[in-house]
């Protein structure tokens, strides 16, 4: 498959498109102001403990490791579904967007877990790996307007 | 004769904010908002991205700062790594990302077909700059630094760690991949691959 030639004109036409792109960010400026947020962030950086020093590091990661292993025994074994809390601790899992858009774009919507065809999800490219049941549970991000916007394999339906 | 004041120089303002001068740190933060605000834009082609990542990158440098040093380069390009690096990560999150099938993600006519029309009538500017954020990671830095942030060559090419040669001929090649983007006729495929072209 051989890419299309380019022509002189195309790239002056590239090159005239750059310029005034330059020149429109020149005119751009940010709408936010941070001002207020980083003041407050360098107070509180001024008023924090001073950092721990290197040879603390171990006893602070012995401590976490028993902190962890202590967790891990006192849970249930089958924790509940959590899918209000489930952002943040399950964000290495895959979600499924439409086009031209990011989670991030989304002002607010709701997570509402349902149990889905692992091949429905496999067709939509999602990976629920080869051993998956044939139905798993997902998490679906519904916006306010009511439109699905993602969805990903909840960690309990996940087949790795 | 009485000298004038001279402004301090971002080196300075920063060692001060290290050892707890906020002004000084507000001033810098003024200083080099916009310019960082606007490589940030132009790298991602998102203003939300370009916000955020902004705001982070000077939370980082309240954080880092006492890495910075003057003998390696301006504190410009010290912000432009910071920021680099910050879209970097956002974008290796983003590429989780997959499309819903057609019949899911078209449930109230606004799909994929009324996204390209919008798009397709989104201002020549918009073009240029999401043609540019879709550029491969080592093509989109160098335009970014040389044909919109206004970086000399030799400068450029300290700041990515590049022998001149390397960013003169990433230029060049750069610039004919955005002419094949922005080249009429290719537009519903070039909108495509903007779309999703993103990459690292």
């Amino acid at each position: 498959m051989g890419m299309e030639p380019v022509s002189t004109d195309d790239v002056r036409a590239a090159l005239a498109a750059l310029a005034a792109l330059a020149a429109e960010l020149e005119r751009d400026s940010p709408r936010t102001h941070g001002e207020e947020d980083l003041r407050r962030a360098f107070r509180a950086g001024r008023s924090a403990p001073p950092r721990r020093s290197r040879r603390a590091w171990p006893l602070v990661l012995a401590a976490a490791g028993l902190a962890a292993v202590g967790f891990a025994l006192m849970r249930p074994a089958t924790p509940p579904p959590s899918p209000a809390a489930a952002t943040a601790a399950e964000a290495d899992l895959v979600f499924a967007l439409r086009p031209g858009e990011s989670a991030l774009d989304l002002e607010g919507g709701q997570l509402v877990r349902v149990r889905v065809s692992s091949d429905v999800l496999r067709a939509m490219g999602v990976a629920v790996g080869d051993r998956a049941a044939a139905d798993v549970e997902a998490d679906v991000l519904v916006g306010y307007d009511g439109v699905a916007r993602a969805v990903r394999v909840a960690r309990s339906g996940r087949v790795d | 004769m009485e000298m004038a004041p001279t402004e301090p120089t971002d080196a300075e303002l920063l060692r001060l904010a290290m050892a707890g001068d906020e002004e000084a740190f507000l001033v810098l933060y003024g200083r080099w908002r916009a310019p960082a605000w606007r490589f940030a834009l132009a790298t991602s082609g998102s203003r939300e991205a370009a916000d955020d990542v902004t705001q982070e990158a000077f939370l980082i440098l309240l954080s880092e700062g006492h890495r910075y040093d003057p003998e390696r380069g301006p504190l410009g390009a010290y912000l432009r790594g910071i920021v680099r690096h910050q879209l970097r990560r956002r974008w290796r999150r983003d590429k989780r990302y997959v499309a819903l099938p057609e019949e899911t993600k078209d449930s109230r006519g606004t799909g994929e077909t009324a996204l390209l029309d919008d798009l397709a009538r989104a201002q020549h500017v918009e073009a240029t700059r999401a043609a540019v954020a879709s550029l491969p990671p080592h093509y989109r830095d160098v335009v970014v630094l040389c044909d919109l942030t206004g970086v000399e060559y030799a400068a450029a090419a300290r700041e990515l760690g590049l022998p001149i040669g390397t960013v003169r001929s990433r230029l060049a090649r750069a610039r004919t991949l955005l002419a094949r983007k922005l080249a009429p006729g290719s537009a519903t495929r070039g909108w495509r691959s903007l779309l999703w072209g993103w990459s690292l």
